[in-house]
């Protein structure tokens, strides 16, 4: 007799007489609808403050800067909730900005393939993390921070320390191509963030990442393989930043080694706003998408408001304390 | 002289009445025994007792006059005290420092400004509370890690007397004791309720109950059932309370003795074994393995499955043998259900439907091929529900927390998931422990239907009547050795197997063991 809050009183519950599937759907997904209407309600605030907030200009821009952080924070959503955690994001993104531009520069392959290399320059990176973490053992907050250093560092030597200009025109025509308005290359996050969400959610890898986020011991002894897995979710982080890296080596039309150095903050910053422990076991993506939201939002809106950007970071860090704080009270009460 | 009384306590929790009108009353010197099957609504009323839960209604008197603010604060200053079913000591920390935490030792001039601790004074303080509730010989400077669990349990009610408490709430203070350090702890709460304090033992073991209480209170959905007293208090009459049926027996009918093919032939070490064990098992057996807390029960059921550091080979049904680790036990079809669920078996945050569903998709030998990639679809759906639901799992929707269910429960669901895979051979260390009167019996019919349709069993308990009541066969284990196997347990008396445990008495008694 644990917490005993549905205290099974009487017989057992029919299948029939379970709960009805809106009100499951309301009651499972509560915190990512509770961030759907902060969201809504900025979004509210700033258009009345702003004219020029809740024009698709502005909102497409929104989303373009915040593609990044969105897919690095999708796959580090995972990375947490599997009870792991990876700093290298942004070094991930920089080592692949960096290498994708050089690949077009200097040996003069094709634009595409650069990136698609670059990618894979990514998953190398978080493939490197998982092995070193499940084979060897180290704590990912350790290799990771480790590692922080180390891809960044590798990018600085590839580049000397400089941007890597004079891309391939057809690379910077990709990043302001829009149809509707809106940047095709959103189509990347689009597609990838949703088959995150599905990997978590539908398939057993996503089950497995629960359970050894949740309780490591227990799903030793059911049978869950926990190397692999651990391996898994740090390659998907490293293949989400490397994609990260892709859209930014686009947008700015350059190969930077110095770019996203505050990513890996600002991502389990959004992480965290979006609900998931960080404790493990515990959140959605739908959240972290949220989360992403409500910062670039917020940043921007500050922005248009002008701002100074000394203050933004202020604002995100105490809308992050009191996402957590709410997070932390509502969990009180509902135990009490 | 009542201490406290709390009058027509209710509470729910999301509109769901746990408590409906509850009265409890604390005397002086008197135990009381809180007996109820899992969600009766104990573990609430504790709670609520200790400021943990506010009242929804009714009151709470301390003394004869009503306390209107009632919270945790106003608990500790009417003197309660609570000893947890876990321990909750710092394993890291001595005696003296475990005590000192929270209520350091007075220190005075520099120490004082530079706010440094005095570990001595500690101890002399440790010291002394220990010989108070009567323990001596036990170093205050030891660590907590080094003591035995009746130690740990001595620490911590001896720490909450340093409150001056008058009532002491003690919740399943043995789950974690072997039997013959019952005893101890028995002498020290009859020495507390000399001294005049009231105890409040909440016990799934009733016969702890029947020796100790001098009332009792059974709890069944929220309400007093029944309220027994003095030579009132019987054990059938206290099961008769807690249960809306009537238990005939506590175990099914033993199933005759197997005599089919040997479904598990296996040699396992363990860096807590001083040798490998070997073991064999036919098909529809239950073996039980009954020893003393470090005889090696637990450290045999986890080599079986390759946990730990283990050693050796198991074959499963004649198969080719391979050295055991989790996953490669699982695709073999040998299933564990471990002794501390919350820590090694539930995941509370996960849906009750994944919890049942883990073991199935994550075994490489399952029958649903490349269909377990994905654990809801309703083909595996279909099928992993009906065994949550044929094992008797009570929850309101499958995708409920775990966390929110009762201890029998949970265990059920436990067992649900092990039994979903398809075992062979299924492994239980102490499965009964926290677990009600009636889930414990659901949980024993279990056991014997699946020996029936041919599983192998192994029950590690050291319930030594749980065992006896289940078991084919008897392994007793003796400072990680097979001291004794009893091949035909009807004809031991259970009290028998009790003094083998022990292993001074064992060996005076070795011939009259029917080998």
């Amino acid at each position: 007799m644990t917490t005993s809050r549905t205290a099974t009183v009487g017989p057992a519950v029919t299948p029939a007489a379970r709960m009805p599937r809106v009100t499951a759907f309301l009651s499972r997904h509560r915190e990512v609808l509770r961030l759907v209407l902060i969201v809504a309600v900025l979004w509210l605030v700033l258009s009345i403050l702003s004219p020029r907030f809740f024009t698709v200009a502005n909102l497409s821009n929104v989303l373009i800067n915040a593609a990044p952080l969105a897919l690095a924070a999708a796959g580090l959503t995972i990375v947490i909730i599997a009870g792991e955690l990876d700093l290298s994001v942004g070094s991930i993104v920089a080592l692949v900005s960096t290498a994708s531009g050089l690949l077009m520069i200097a040996t003069g392959v094709a634009w595409p393939i650069a990136l698609v290399l670059g990618v894979c320059v990514g998953v190398l990176c978080g493939l490197l993390n998982g092995l070193i973490v499940a084979l060897i053992g180290v704590p990912s907050f350790i290799t990771t921070l480790a590692m922080m250093g180390a891809f960044r560092g590798i990018a600085l030597v590839i580049s000397d320390g400089k941007a890597v200009s004079g891309l391939p025109a057809g690379l910077t025509e990709l990043a302001s191509t829009r149809v509707f308005g809106l940047p095709v290359i959103l189509v990347i996050p689009v597609i990838a963030i949703p088959v995150l969400g599905f990997l978590l959610s539908k398939t057993t890898f996503g089950l497995n990442v629960y359970a050894i986020g949740g309780n490591r011991e227990a799903a030793r002894i059911a049978g869950v393989p926990i190397a692999r897995t651990r391996i898994l979710v740090l390659l998907i982080s490293g293949a989400m930043a490397g994609l990260g890296g892709a859209i930014m080596t686009a947008r700015l039309g350059v190969g930077s080694p110095i770019i996203a150095d505050s990513l890996a903050m600002d991502a389990i910053a959004a992480v965290v706003i979006g609900g998931t422990s960080l404790f493990g076991g515990v959140g959605r993506i739908g959240g972290t998408v949220m989360g992403v939201l409500l910062v670039a939002s917020i940043q921007n809106g500050l922005v248009l408001l002008n701002v100074s950007a000394f203050y933004q970071q202020i604002v995100v860090g105490v809308v992050l304390v009191v996402a957590v704080a709410i997070d932390a009270v509502s969990k009180r009460r509902r135990n009490a | 002289m009542t201490l406290l009384r709390i009058r027509n306590a209710t509470k729910s929790y999301n509109g769901v009445p746990v408590l409906k009108g509850v009265d409890l009353e604390l005397e002086a010197g008197r135990l009381t025994g809180l007996i109820g099957e899992n969600g009766a609504g104990k573990s609430t009323l504790i709670r609520i007792l200790t400021g943990l839960t506010p009242l929804d209604g009714g009151e709470i008197l301390v003394d004869g006059d009503p306390v209107a603010h009632w919270n945790a604060e106003a608990a500790r200053a009417a003197g309660i005290a609570v000893i947890h079913q876990e321990l909750q000591l710092v394993p890291e920390l001595t005696v003296a420092q475990n005590m000192a935490l929270g209520r350091p030792a007075p220190t005075r001039g520099m120490r004082r400004a530079l706010g440094m601790r005095d570990d001595g004074a500690a101890a002399s303080r440790a010291t002394e509370l220990l010989a108070q509730v009567g323990v001596t010989g036990l170093d205050a400077r030891s660590r907590v890690a080094e003591l035995s669990p009746t130690q740990a349990q001595l620490v911590l009610i001896a720490r909450a007397l340093r409150e001056r408490s008058r009532i002491l709430v003690m919740d399943e203070p043995t789950a974690a004791l072997a039997a013959n350090e019952r005893g101890q702890l028995f002498a020290l709460v009859r020495r507390l309720l000399e001294r005049g304090t009231s105890v409040l033992l909440v016990s799934h073991h009733l016969h702890e109950v029947h020796e100790l209480a001098h009332d009792v209170v059974a709890l069944r959905n929220g309400v007093v059932s029944a309220h027994l007293t003095g030579d009132a208090i019987t054990i059938p009459d206290m099961v008769r309370a807690m249960l809306n049926r009537e238990l005939d027996s506590q175990f099914p009918e033993r199933t005759p003795s197997p005599d089919g093919e040997v479904v598990l032939d296996a040699v396992v070490g363990h860096t807590r074994l001083p040798e490998q064990i070997p073991l064999q098992l036919r098909r529809g057996e239950i073996l039980g393995v009954v020893g003393l807390l470090g005889a090696g029960k637990t450290e045999l059921a986890r080599a079986l499955v390759g946990l730990d550091r283990s050693t050796g080979t198991v074959s499963v049904g004649g198969g080719a043998p391979f050295s055991p680790s989790p996953r490669a036990a699982l695709a073999a079809g040998i299933v564990l259900v471990p002794e501390e669920r919350k820590q090694q078996a539930v995941f509370g945050d996960l849906g009750v439907y994944e919890n049942g569903v883990l073991s199935f998709v994550t075994d490489r030998a399952s029958r649903a091929g490349l269909r377990r990639v994905l654990p809801h679809l309703s083909r595996i759906a279909t099928q992993i529900r009906r065994v949550i639901d044929d094992v008797g799992v009570r929850f309101a929707s499958f995708g409920q927390h775990a966390a929110s269910l009762s201890g029998g429960n949970q265990q059920k669901l436990v067992l649900s998931r092990v039994l979903a895979a398809s075992p062979a051979v299924l492994i239980l260390d102490e499965p009964t422990r926290g677990v009600d009167v009636g889930s414990r019996r659901d949980i024993y019919e279990i056991v014997v239907a699946e020996a029936r349709r041919g599983l192998g069993v192994i029950v590690c308990s050291s319930d030594e009547r749980e065992v006896h009541g289940l078991a084919h066969r008897i392994l007793v284990l003796q400072n990680g050795r097979v001291a004794h196997e009893i091949a035909d347990p009807g004809a031991v008396a259970d009290e028998r197997l009790s003094i083998l445990l022990n292993p001074t008495t064992a060996t005076l008694d070795k011939e009259h063991v029917p080998s």
